[in-house]
């Protein structure tokens, strides 16, 4: 039963993050800063730090390929970057005590791992033509600050649903 | 000391680089069809979408009421100026089309359709790319209510706004003239004249359209309207593409390109509409 809340509770985010973001914080090309909403990863992030790391790699590949199909025009990106940076920023926690900062920074982590993996991945096939210095400034700084203010509202709530079923 | 990649984490690793490349060559083979399991992934989160947008356009539309009420004052003073040639306007457009319809019954091309002819169908916005790379809605409707690939989507004010890049059966994807991924171009020209040329790329910076390969001795002004040509197959004729905003030569001085600042709000956008063209055509290219 809390596996399953997990889920609703990560299909929430998608929802949320593909269909009521833009309505709320439109990715306006034209006004510069781009706030990119990535809170399923957020969330996956949360619920892999008390030991679940088997189903936040078999969710993010999932949740992942579910947001190149909607989203996205190439497929796998999200799938790959999120399943990577869950992977990368679980490696990392194993040094760290666990607290609401270090969660947090470990959140910014796995973030900045993804939309720097996005971003590498397109400007490879050349679908942006975004300088590195632009890309740091107009669009990992205020993605990171989104995603840094829902980790830390989503950190005792999430808590609650994943320490019961901590191993 | 501990290593992040073991030898068969390693091997995990680079075979999903392999998995994730062949997805991506086979994201950008041309013309893209969405495959079968793509679909059922595109019709099952559009219908929680569906679900979902409904009352939060609702919510976001009771914001933009209160918003627009501050200034509803000036609006009205402004529109009654207008309504008054409104009666006038509408009389002559009868009579015009009247007379259209009967030079067209002379000419014996009573049946043929017109490059401008479309049958529209009206959709809603169910989502949109979150991410700043694809410029992407998905509309509530899909291949049942016959639309397909290719299909122009305009706004309410029919401005353009993009084409269906991908079909489900209940809803579908559109790739906004504002994605600067998709190289499409469009045969545009300038409403009301001969002057021809393409609408390339997009500016994100600017948030200009460029308007290129108009003929050097072509006379462009600004503030000149920018329509869609009809001279390919996807477009019908006359959709708003936008106004003109400055002119350049360009770099070899043999064509002139213009800057042109898109009609559509593409911020605000929950109801679009379909555009399927009536006149047939001939040529595969846009």
């Amino acid at each position: 039963m809390k596996t399953f809340k997990i889920f609703i509770a990560l299909f929430a985010a998608l929802i949320v993050q593909e269909s009521i973001m833009p309505l709320v914080l439109p990715v306006s090309s034209a006004a510069g800063l781009q706030f990119v909403p990535d809170f399923l990863l957020v969330l996956l992030l949360l619920a892999a730090f008390p030991g679940h790391l088997g189903w936040s790699l078999c969710y993010a590949i999932i949740f992942g390929l579910i947001i190149d199909c909607t989203s996205t025009q190439l497929l796998g990106v999200y799938a790959f970057g999120m399943t990577l940076s869950v992977y990368l920023t679980f490696q990392l926690s194993r040094f760290m005590n666990m607290n609401v900062a270090s969660v947090l920074l470990l959140c910014l982590t796995g973030v900045f791992i993804n939309q720097s993996f996005i971003y590498l991945i397109n400007l490879t096939v050349g679908a942006t033509s975004l300088a590195p210095l632009a890309f740091a400034s107009d669009h990992l700084l205020p993605t990171l600050l989104l995603n840094g203010a829902f980790t830390l509202l989503f950190f005792y709530p999430m808590e609650r649903l994943v320490r019961p079923t901590a191993k | 000391m501990h290593s992040f990649f073991s030898n068969k984490r390693l091997i995990i690793l680079l075979s999903g680089l392999v998995v994730l490349i062949a997805l991506i060559s086979y994201s950008l083979r041309t013309p893209n069809r969405a495959s079968l399991p793509e679909q059922f992934v595109q019709d099952t989160v559009g219908w929680f979408q569906y679900a979902v947008s409904v009352p939060a356009q609702y919510a976001a539309g009771f914001f933009q009421n209160v918003s627009d009420m501050k200034n509803a004052y000036e609006e009205n003073k402004h529109l009654k100026s207008q309504l008054e040639h409104y009666a006038q306007i509408a009389q002559e457009n009868r009579e015009l089309s009247e007379r259209y319809q009967e030079m067209k019954k002379l000419l014996g091309i009573n049946n043929d359709p017109n490059l401008s002819d479309y049958n529209k169908y009206p959709a809603m916005v169910i989502g949109r790319s979150f991410n700043s790379w694809n410029a992407l809605l998905t509309v509530n409707k899909g291949r049942l209510n016959s639309v397909h690939t290719g299909m122009p989507v305009i706004d309410g004010k029919g401005a353009l706004i993009g084409v269906v890049s991908k079909t489900g059966n209940f809803s579908s994807q559109v790739v906004m003239i504002t994605d600067t991924q998709d190289v499409s171009q469009i045969s545009a020209k300038i409403a009301g004249t001969a002057v021809y040329g393409m609408i390339d790329n997009y500016d994100a910076k600017t948030g200009r359209l460029s308007f290129e390969k108009i003929p050097i001795n072509a006379d462009v002004k600004k503030g000149q309207t920018v329509v869609t040509s009809g001279l390919s197959s996807m477009y019908s004729e006359g959709l708003i593409i936008g106004t003109v905003v400055s002119i350049s030569t360009d770099q070899y001085g043999l064509t002139k390109t213009a800057q042109v600042k898109p009609s559509a709000d593409f911020n605000s956008l929950d109801y679009v509409a379909v555009v399927e063209r009536k006149a047939p055509s001939a040529s595969s290219g846009r």
